[in-house]
């Protein structure tokens, strides 16, 4: 499975590697019961120690996208529709956090960052 | 696993351990630590080529003999020390030592070096310091043995082959049945590869840290204040300047819980890499890390 990691990022590898299969299954791209790549497997093909991507298969886990079947590896969880929108949203919310948190820290308040919501929003959905 | 118990070896004014360590089967364990920290005296000792004054090591419940040749096989070594003899080529080398080994396989030793573009008819004499230690890792890693133990082995090796050199690694890994020791002053190195890292300062183990709990728990720590917050715990380093002020934490949730109870205010904290936190390990180890 090639996961595209930067070392650029201001995540971690282990989050690069939570975010993109989350993100895969979310979108349909990895369907329910896909088996994902060992853990050995994936750490030597991303050239990152076994325990990065042990901790990202644990956090996929407890987030039950993922389930394992002893012996047999990793296999993609079944996932209702509302579980996938209600996990996107969370995930929105979580992002949408720190850009409040930079955008008080520059000094805007409350209106300022909900009007200013609102117009991006309406751009984005004008250019698409 | 390999299992070292109560090492202990003294030379003149210096002396390792006693010291306890324990590896499983598959794990890369980064060992980063000042010159003269010990890494050396432990591999020797690991090697078998210096007896310990007390305790020793076992690999898969085997005791290390350096009169053993069996124990040999089971170690593949990448360091200072390499037993080649300048007049013969590198394939002659080869050749010779794979009579000591019950597990060489010449044709993994011709992949290696076509991987690594050595040179195998050359004498190695005519060798430079990278290619001779191209040389150590064909060595060192055509007997596919259970632990290798690698000191500073990208010595001399250019940025391709180094490159390639850690694909090797990986490749090494992934069967989960080899143990890997790796000592490195250059720790961007074993940053992607290593799961656990031990940090030694004279002849001692200072911390044994699996690399995710390091980067989950550091933070480099920035928030305003006219003084500088007393009892703070975990904080490693710090430094001001009126009115901001910037720590480093090895916990960084419980040294922010710590500055909001104290109402602190503009907060910020960023993630550290693990060589800075390797850094500053190796810069605090004489001091108490958990007060002020």
């Amino acid at each position: 499975m090639l996961l595209h990691i930067s070392e650029q990022s201001s995540e971690t590898l282990q989050e690069q590697i939570i975010g993109q299969i989350r993100g895969r299954i979310l979108n349909g791209e990895l369907p329910p019961d896909f088996a994902l790549p060992s853990i050995r497997s994936l750490a030597k093909d991303l050239r990152v120690s076994v325990i990065t991507v042990q901790r990202a298969y644990d956090q996929l886990l407890n987030e039950a996208l993922i389930y394992s079947r002893r012996g047999k590896g990793f296999f993609v969880a079944t996932l209702e529709q509302g579980d996938k929108s209600a996990l996107a949203r969370e995930r929105f919310a979580q992002q949408l956090n720190a850009a409040i948190s930079a955008a008080k820290r520059d000094g805007l308040g409350d209106e300022e960052i909900q009007q200013t919501f609102n117009e991006t929003l309406l751009e984005g959905d004008q250019d698409a | 696993m390999l299992e070292i118990n109560e090492l202990n070896k003294n030379y003149g004014d210096f002396s390792l351990g006693p010291l306890s360590l324990s590896v499983e089967a598959g794990c890369a364990l980064g060992l980063v630590g000042a010159n003269g920290a010990g890494k050396t005296t432990l591999f020797r000792s690991l090697m078998g080529t210096v007896r310990s004054d007390s305790g020793g090591c076992q690999l898969n419940g085997r005791e290390t003999s350096y009169r053993e040749a069996s124990w040999k096989d089971q170690i593949g070594y990448v360091g200072d020390y390499t037993p080649f003899f300048d007049n013969w080529s590198g394939a002659k080398n080869l050749q010779t030592l794979a009579k000591f080994y019950s597990s060489w396989s010449e044709s993994l030793a011709v992949e290696l070096a076509n991987r690594l573009r050595l040179n195998l008819s050359q004498k190695v004499k005519q060798y430079s310091t990278g290619n001779r230690t191209k040389l150590a890792i064909v060595a060192a890693l055509c007997h596919q043995p259970a632990l290798l133990v690698m000191d500073e082995p990208s010595n001399g090796l250019d940025p391709v082959a180094r490159d390639t050199f850690m694909e090797i690694l990986h490749e090494q890994l992934e069967s989960g049945e080899t143990t890997l020791l790796y000592a490195t002053h250059h720790i961007s190195e074993i940053e992607h590869l290593a799961d656990r890292l031990v940090f030694l300062s004279e002849g001692q183990i200072l911390r044994d840290e699996l690399k995710e709990d390091l980067s989950q728990s550091w933070r480099r720590i920035t928030f305003r204040s006219e003084s500088m917050p007393t009892a703070i715990p975990h904080v490693v380093s710090q430094r001001g300047e009126h009115p901001y002020q910037e720590l480093i934490s090895d916990n960084g949730d419980a040294t922010v819980a710590a500055l909001k109870q104290q109402h602190v205010e503009n907060i910020e904290t960023s993630r550290l890499s693990i060589e800075k936190i390797a850094i500053e390990i190796l810069k605090t180890s004489a001091r108490e890390l958990n007060h002020v």
